[in-house]
């Protein structure tokens, strides 16, 4: 199956991951990823049925940690790199729920 | 041959006492103040804290205090190593004020065997290029012909060994940003097998693929760095828990290379080669067969696949580990128009540049529904064939060989603007990545301009000894990495 | 027109842990905003996720009392959305493998809904509203959740109360968790479609958040149950959507649309291996197990012939039908036992705020008293008496009767002085009696009785006044 990276599906990936993508920008981007994504393509030809997908380079082990717990970190510590924060909290603009 | 001052050499006159840590930082500090400003290895030198390090090593010392095998020694930090009290900015403005509040595994592991961690050196933003060209710093140049670039994204670390600042460098490959600038730069890079060294601390591109490594001026430098910092960590549970054994000790099991078969893999020592890299890599066979190693066919019938299935896989994981810088509790934040919608955004948009935005949108693309099956999902499983194939390699050889890199260091901004040419760069080194395997690149003859060319040793996993052991014969026997690029 | 309901419900329930489940952060009372996170917590750049070992036991052993097959290797997913209370931009959950598959839960005695999975995943932060602004708060960040997925077996608003029920209940006695909705450690959302009786294919469902209580499950579903039905019967469509509750208001608002439901780009995190649960966990899980509340019930019907009352009361927890037990088996008649836990030791416990069995009773101490008592060799009001002295001085029923002076009082000679003293106090009660107002003699007793601080022994006591007050 071939896909053509049109504006519209550039928007959709962009709003996916918070994108903003300048109106001027956007049939370049749109060519420069969809030229990747068409060379990409032809990856799908390679025979893969009944071959196990690997998210990981080498078989890993399960690790387990004790459930001990440790000292939380200090105040300034959790809010030193925060662009805004108060009483201790981290403050965005007001969420509007539902 | 006249013997170069290494790594190995500076520890050991610390650890007498003939020379001080100080001193070493000093002479190191100088070098720098005089030949970065062209060069543009480091984005931040840090000489205070550096030279402060090193006093406190001195006065260990002179207490009477045993130092560790890295005393006194200078190591280059990669701009997305983690650094207590220090900017971890991983060349890019979502963390040029990022102050790690912890240190990375490898760097903390380094520091208590008393080595000076400092600095910052330059590279591609998170990591994400081939040519450090994609720093919010601007680019580095190659210390061997500044019109060029020095690869990457270790381009900072590779170009700050090359130009002699320091003589070890810390830095990360995810799919040969340590191997591919240590060969455009004539210096020694090991990308350990994946696990091998934590990744705590590590500022993420890709997680399956990112690894922690050094560039030296030689393999021997190399060993005593990982032997430091490699081992199991609980805070990094894809450590691997196998016990590999001291890597310099094993340096001096040999002298030659007899006995040793060598796979040289068709699908990585032709196709797409520049002619004199090819003729660079022919004689270092021939070289290779002279000191006693036996050279042989082997087959790696997916590595033509692997540039599609790496970016696949890199992007799909980096677009979700880069989800984690949205302005709230680290990281460039811009309001936008005041809602968190337009924070959001504005602060992604501006924080990350075009190629981290590119490859956000990639990988984005390859997990989305209904279609993350035949990218995401396919480059998985094409990734399990590939580990198949050198399996079955590594049945029939001890270790296998190709170029690090197709071309030598070409001129800043050839391929900035053709995202798949310089995606192609990455075709010899991305395989062993995928693989989890580790690789060695030693600088092994030369291209067109006097341009160095790199020879990539690739070893079954956990082998870090035996391809550091080859690197050291090799270098025992040649003169390539003793080269200096000129002043 | 009739129609049948569907429900299926989702509960998360918090593990009884004392970290997170993928940080050593400590879990706990939340305390501060922020004031129990670690560097993995806050999503920083570098870190990385440890799993927690007592995690992975609780959740094994909840699969266990819930009869769900444990998969031998499951896998961790990343879920890809934002949100100001996820720090990473991801939540850790499982998706394509979770750790448990299948599994019931008993509605009552002989029904039972079946579970489609359980899955390991983090919670994530706090929102708290104000005019400046919202302020995130991460101390509930990666705590850790199962989430059980029920199948839509629920055919009532009061099944899903009894799923519910009992599924705290397992949870509780298998120390899962600690279940209390109003803490959050255990929260419901819930599916619910019509179909007309008599159809194959369920209805369009409709989900509802924002449930509190179990009570108010229940009366969400009626509510939507009752809406849905109006709709269809006016011949109109279920539009599918989620709904949220608004308590106050007795009615669900619509939400959002599932239409425009986001794509969560779910994938196998490579940060974490396999979750491989070897023979070694499952064990450690099991040995934690003890009998379920629904096999308890049937055992002490069965053994002790409790009425379902006593029987009801007495598996309520764990610990109470284990302290029943071993002072049944320290030699006490079942009845009485489970008669002194309900009126005397339960409300003790209650009114000290710990478990029965934290009373500091030694259940031979207990069983000792309860046999003195049914021996007759002191009365009932002398044990509740003897009870608090034991319990006061740390010593056993026989030094604590010994201490009160409480051995029963049977002497006539002690006792007919005494009740022609109160024949004598109380001359109306007296006439009363003898007119044949057989009720009038209790209060003749009950001067006695004070009299001798409740040792006389009833019994004697009667007789002699009797004796005393026969009709003429």
């Amino acid at each position: 199956m071939t896909l053509e990276v049109d504006r519209s599906l550039l928007q959709t990936l962009a709003d996916l991951t918070r994108l903003h993508i300048p109106a001027e920008q956007q049939d370049s981007l749109a060519r420069r990823l969809g030229g990747v994504v068409e060379a990409f393509s032809a990856l799908a030809a390679v025979p893969t049925a009944g071959v196990d997908a690997s998210p990981y380079p080498l078989p890993l082990p399960t690790v387990l940690r004790a459930d001990v717990p440790e000292a939380p970190l200090a105040p300034d510590i959790v809010t030193g790199n925060a662009a805004r924060s108060a009483a201790g909290a981290f403050l965005v603009p007001r969420v509007i729920d539902g | 041959m006249i013997p170069t001052p290494g790594a190995l050499e500076l520890v050991r006159s610390v650890q007498t006492g003939e020379r001080s840590a100080v001193d070493v930082v000093a002479d190191a500090l100088a070098r720098i103040a005089a030949g970065d400003g062209t060069l543009r290895a480091f984005v931040e030198i840090g000489a205070e804290r550096a030279l402060a390090d090193a006093a406190a090593i001195d006065a260990r010392r002179a207490a009477g205090q045993p130092l560790g095998p890295l005393a006194g020694l200078p190591i280059a930090l990669k701009d997305n190593l983690l650094r207590q009290g220090a900017i971890a900015g991983a060349g890019s403005r979502m963390l040029a004020d990022f102050v790690a509040p912890y240190s990375a595994t490898a760097v903390a592991r380094a520091q208590s065997a008393d080595a000076v961690v400092f600095g910052r050196t330059n590279m591609d933003e998170f990591g994400m290029g081939s040519s450090t060209e994609r720093s919010c710093h601007g680019p580095t140049r190659n210390p061997w012909d500044r019109t060029r670039v020095p690869g990457g994204s270790s381009g900072g670390a590779a170009a700050a060994v090359a130009a002699g600042f320091a003589p070890l460098a810390l830095g990360s490959d995810t799919g040969g940003s340590i191997r591919q600038p240590a060969a455009f730069c004539g210096v020694t890079g090991l990308k350990p097998t994946y696990g091998r060294v934590s990744r705590y601390g590590l500022i993420a591109y890709a997680s399956s693929l990112d690894c922690v490594g050094g560039i030296a001026r030689s393999a021997a430098d190399l060993a005593l760095l990982l032997d430091a910092i490699a081992g199991v960590d609980a805070a990094d549970p894809t450590t691997l828990q196998a016990t590999a054994g001291e890597c310099r000790l094993a340096l001096g099991v040999r002298t030659d290379l007899k006995g040793l078969t060598f796979g040289v893999p068709w699908e990585l020592n032709g196709p797409g080669l520049d002619a004199d890299v090819l003729a660079a890599i022919r004689q270092t066979h021939s070289r290779l067969a002279d000191l006693g190693a036996r050279l042989v066919d082997v087959a790696l019938p997916h590595v033509p696949h692997a540039v599609p299935t790496y970016y696949l896989i890199a992007t799909a994981e980096a677009s979700t580990n880069l989800a984690r810088y949205d302005g709230i509790r680290f990281g460039l934040r811009r309001d936008g128009s005041g809602s968190l919608e337009s924070m959001l955004t504005h602060s992604r948009s501006h924080g990350f540049g075009d190629e981290v935005q590119l490859r956000i949108l990639l990988g984005t693309f390859a997990l989305r529904a209904g279609w993350q099956d035949q990218f995401y999902g396919q480059a998985t499983r094409v990734r399990t064939l590939l580990r198949q194939d050198f399996t079955t390699a590594f049945a029939r050889c001890d270790a296998i060989l190709c170029p690090t890199s197709p071309v030598t260091a070409f001129p800043l901004g050839a391929r900035i603007d053709d995202p798949l040419a310089m995606y192609l760069c990455d075709a010899l080194t991305v395989p062993a990545s995928l693989a989890g395997l580790p690789a060695l690149s030693l600088p092994c003859g030369v291209g067109d301009g006097d341009l160095p060319v790199g020879l990539q040793i690739i070893g079954p996993a956990l082998r870090e000894d035996l391809l550091l052991q080859v690197g050291h014969v090799w270098q025992q026997h040649t003169d390539w990495h003793r080269r200096r690029p000129p002043a | 027109m009739t129609f049948v309901t569907v429900i299926g419900l989702e509960v998360h329930v918090q593990l009884r842990t004392a970290s997170k489940l993928f940080s050593p952060a400590p879990v706990g009372a939340l305390g501060d905003p922020n004031t129990r996170v670690h560097f993995v917590d806050l999503g920083l750049p570098g870190v990385l996720p440890r799993l927690n070992r007592q995690a992975v036991l609780l959740a094994v052993r909840a699969a266990l009392a819930l009869a769900g097959t444990v998969q031998p290797t499951s896998r961790f997913a990343r879920k890809n959305y934002f949100y100001p209370d996820l720090p990473k931009g991801y939540q850790i959950s499982q998706y394509e493998e979770p750790f448990c598959v299948g599994g019931r839960v008993p509605l009552d005695a002989e029904r039972h809904a079946r579970l489609h999975r359980i899955h390991l995943e983090e919670d994530a932060g706090k929102l708290i509203h104000t005019d400046a602004g919202t302020l995130v708060d991460l101390n509930r960040a990666g705590v850790p959740l199962i989430e059980i997925v029920g199948e839509p077996d629920l055919r009532s608003p009061a099944d899903a109360h009894a799923f519910l029920v009992h599924l705290e209940e397992i949870l509780r006695f298998a120390g899962v968790s600690d279940c209390d909705m109003e803490l959050g450690s255990l929260r419901c959302d819930a599916n619910i479609s019509l179909m007309r009786a008599g159809a194959t294919a369920f209805g369009t469902k409709v989900e509802i958040k924002n449930l509190n209580s179990f009570k108010m499950v229940q009366r969400a579903l009626e509510y939507e149950e009752r809406r849905q039905a109006a709709i269809l019967a006016a011949g109109g469509t279920i539009a599918a959507e989620t709904r949220l509750w608004q308590d106050e208001k007795e009615q669900t608002r619509s939400m959002r649309s599932k239409e425009s439901a986001p794509d969560y780009r779910y994938f196998p995190d490579p940060d974490l291996p396999p979750l491989c649960i070897d023979d070694e966990l499952l064990a450690a899980a099991r040995a934690g197990l003890g009998e379920l509340p629904h096999a308890r019930r049937r055992r002490f019907h069965d053994r002790y012939g409790l009425p379902d009352y006593d029987i009801g009361q007495l598996t309520r927890t764990p610990a109470t039908g284990a302290f029943f037990e071993m002072v049944v088996q320290a030699g006490a008649e079942p009845k009485t036992v489970s008669n002194w836990l309900m009126s005397e030791l339960l409300p003790l416990a209650q009114q000290r705020g710990v478990a029965v069995d934290a009373l500091g009773l030694a259940p031979p101490r207990v069983a000792e008293l309860l046999r003195t008592i049914d021996a007759g060799t002191i009365t009932v009001l002398a044990g509740k008496q003897a009870l608090h002295h034991m319990l006061a001085n740390d010593c056993d029923a026989a030094a604590a009767i010994g201490a009160l002076g409480l051995a029963k009082i049977t002497d006539p000679t002690v006792i007919e002085p005494l009740a022609l003293a109160a024949i004598a106090a109380l001359p109306q009660a007296a006439t009363a009696v003898t007119a044949g107002n057989d009720k009038a003699i209790d209060a003749l007793k009950g001067h006695v009785m004070r009299a001798l601080r409740g040792r006389a022994d009833a019994a004697v006591v009667d007789r002699i006044l009797r004796r005393h007050l026969s009709p003429r």
